[in-house]
This record gives C-alpha cells, structure tokens and sequence, in this order.
C-alpha cells in the first residue's frame, strides 16, 4: 500500500481506517498521526485519573492496544476510533488504578517519541506577566486552583466566598490568561 | 489550526473538569465528546498548560499574590524554600531575603471575620529621602487563619535596599472602610548582617 501524508488526513476515522487497511504491513507515518492526536486526549484523561508517574504509562499502553487492534482489523467502527480510544483508556486505567497490580513491562515502542503527546510548557516569564495583569482575587483564585488544587467549594471557604463566585472569578481569570498568552480567545464573563 | 467544534464544551465545564468538580456523569460526557474533538482537545490542554505554567512559577519563585497559610504550607512540602514572616497591628518585624529563598510570606493578623483588604505599601530607603510605594486593592485574607497572607518572589525583596517598611490596610467591612495597622517591616539586606542579625530575622 502506497504511504499517504497522514497529517493532511482531515479526520479521525479517514486515519483510523488507513491504519486498518494497512494491516500488519504498517502504515508508519498514519500511525504515528493517530498516536500523535489520540496521545495528547488520552494524557488529558490520565491526568484527570492517575498519578502523574502513572500517565506515560497509560499513554503508551492505550496507543499501543488500539495499534494492534486495528491492525488485526479487530476494531469492529474505525469510524468511531475515538470511542474505541476513550473505551480503552478506561479499561487501562482501570487495571493500572487496581491496588497491588503490576503490569508487565512494555515490550514495544510507539510508533513516534512519547514528547510528541505532551504539549509545549508556556513560557514562564510571559506568563508572569500575564498573571500580573489580573486582579489580585483572580490571581490568588487561580493560585489556588492549579498549584494548591483545591476546588470552587474549598477556594471559597478559604477566602470568604460564594462558590459561585469563585467560579465566576476563576472563569474570567483562565480566559484573560488564555487571551494574554495568546492561546485562544475564550468569551470572559461579566 | 484545529476545525472549529459546532457544539463546543463551555470554558466553564472544561475548568471544573480539569479541577476534579463534575459528577461523574459529568466527567465521561466531557471524556466522549473530547476524544473526538480536536478543537475542544486542544482547549482542555490549554487548561493543561496554564495549571503545569503556574505550578513552574511558584516552584520558580515568581508569584506576587495573596494566598493562604495552606497554601504556604503545601509549598514548603513541595520543596519550596519559604521565609515567613507575621505581624499584628502596631507590631514591628526585623526581616531580609536570605540567597536561597524562592518564596518571601508577610502575614498580617487582626483580620477575623474580614474578607477583603486594599493594601498600601511604604517603603522609606533608608539614608535617602525616596520611598518605594505600592498599592494592591481588594487582597483575600484567608479565613482559617484571620491573617491576610501575602506571596511575593523573595529575589524581589533581595533587590531591595534597607527599607523602613509601614503596611496600612483598608478593611472593607459590612460598615464601610475602616484602616489597620500599621504594620512595620525593618527590611536590610541580606550581605549586610553578620550571622547573628541574620539569625535574628529567619522569620518561621
């Protein structure tokens, strides 16, 4: 089979299906694309789910799983490969949360570097700034939020807040920093 | 650039999904639309970046903020190299920023049942006539402690010459505005103390 740009794929399932196709032969490059995209939303969902240590692992087991079942042509809808993703994110995540298990170790690699499903860190120092410019509420709201992981319900007992409030707060400070560092316009609220 | 999703997950649900806030319901309607969405995928890894960018900031020790002694403390599990100092109302305080500091905490008490303080800043260089002023309005004080909790990087006080520091609050009370304090910081710089005077101004 002739080896197609897989990065001017427009969708999902076009990607899925070439990788299906491909069978055992392999079809590098429109497997690397699909580890690529699905990588990074399945590092979203470990991150939601496991220990930070543990989302590496999930990551390569996932892709890994979905690789060799769609070269087996065991994926029942390649048109819905998201499903089958996020299906087997959370049976792997499952086994990997079981207290006292231990997986066996990886015995193959990814077809593309594990960095390639992280995103960019941003930049520090514009982000500095950018936290400068809120309002000093915001900036101790989203403080709270990402370095001491608390809730809306536990920011707002611990300054004096409606839980309400501190989503409000928290909304319009995420889509200032979102706008400041020039990673997409979200609508700010009032 | 990701095609633009015809139905895309509101920034808010995407926050509470990050911080953990949905039902589990919730969660997995989030999780299915998500997986399929590049556009909404990428703005949930936005939310990603930012969190991992804040987390590198104050382990880094650039956050100017107020804060809570909570959050102080958790820092300092993390590794975090703090110097703390508190008054109350009408107290004086001998500090410096020691080299190896990262995070510098001034905690002003007398503040029970307070929710919001403007702070104003006044910093009288010491052999000169210049002052250093700052203004912050509308500061959280932290509700365990009646303490307002104020984080700043400690390499911004290293710069500092010896300042005689005054700290007067504006409470903003169910009654109106009312002022406190002040409170009063005797800041030296750190090469300029011998071991005891460093000593002396470790803070807690």
């Amino acid at each position: 089979m002739p080896e197609l740009d897989a990065e001017t794929l427009t969708t999902d399932a076009e990607l899925a299906g070439l990788v299906m196709r491909a069978g055992a032969a392999g079809s590098p490059a429109a497997e690397a694309e699909l580890c690529r995209r699905f990588g990074r939303r399945v590092r979203l969902y470990g991150r939601r789910r496991l220990q930070d240590s543990a989302v590496d692992d999930l990551v390569q087991r996932v892709m890994l799983i979905v690789l060799a079942k769609l070269r087996a042509g065991q994926v029942e809808a390649p048109e819905r490969i998201d499903s089958f993703v996020l299906g087997t994110a959370r049976f792997v995540t499952r086994e990997l949360s079981r207290v006292g298990n231990r997986e066996d170790p990886l015995d193959q690699a990814m077809p593309l570097p594990l960095d390639e499903t992280r995103a960019d860190p941003l930049a520090v120092q514009s982000l500095n700034a950018c936290l400068e410019s809120l309002a000093m509420r915001e900036r101790a709201v989203v403080a709270l939020t990402f370095f001491h992981d608390q809730n809306a319900t536990e920011i707002g007992d611990a300054l004096g807040m409606e839980a309400g409030h501190v989503r409000i707060s928290r909304h319009r400070a995420i889509a200032r920093l979102r706008a400041c560092m020039g990673l997409g316009a979200e609508e700010v609220v009032a | 650039m990701n095609a633009a999703c015809a139905t895309p997950i509101p920034l808010v649900d995407l926050i509470a999904y990050h911080a953990g806030e949905l039902a589990e319901g919730d969660s997995e309607r989030i999780e299915a639309h998500y997986f399929g969405c590049a556009s909404c995928s990428e703005r949930l890894e936005t939310l990603s970046r930012l969190d991992r960018g804040v987390r590198a900031l104050v382990h880094g020790g650039g956050l100017m903020a107020g804060s809570t002694a909570a959050m102080v403390q958790h820092a300092r599990t993390q590794g975090i190299v703090v110097r703390e100092y508190r008054t109350d109302p009408g107290e004086h305080v001998q500090c410096t920023a020691g080299p190896d500091d990262q995070l510098l905490i001034t905690r002003y008490g007398g503040l029970r049942g307070i929710t919001s303080v403007d702070l104003h800043f006044r910093g009288a260089i010491v052999g000169s006539d210049q002052t250093l002023e700052m203004q912050m309005p509308d500061l959280p004080v932290d509700q365990a402690t009646g303490d307002l909790v104020l984080i700043a990087p400690a390499r911004l006080n290293r710069s500092f010459p010896a300042l005689e520091i005054e700290v007067r609050l504006t409470v903003q009370g169910p009654n109106g505005p009312r002022p406190e304090g002040p409170y009063h910081y005797h800041h030296r710089p750190w090469e300029l103390l011998d071991e005891d005077e460093r000593r002396r101004r470790a803070g807690r």
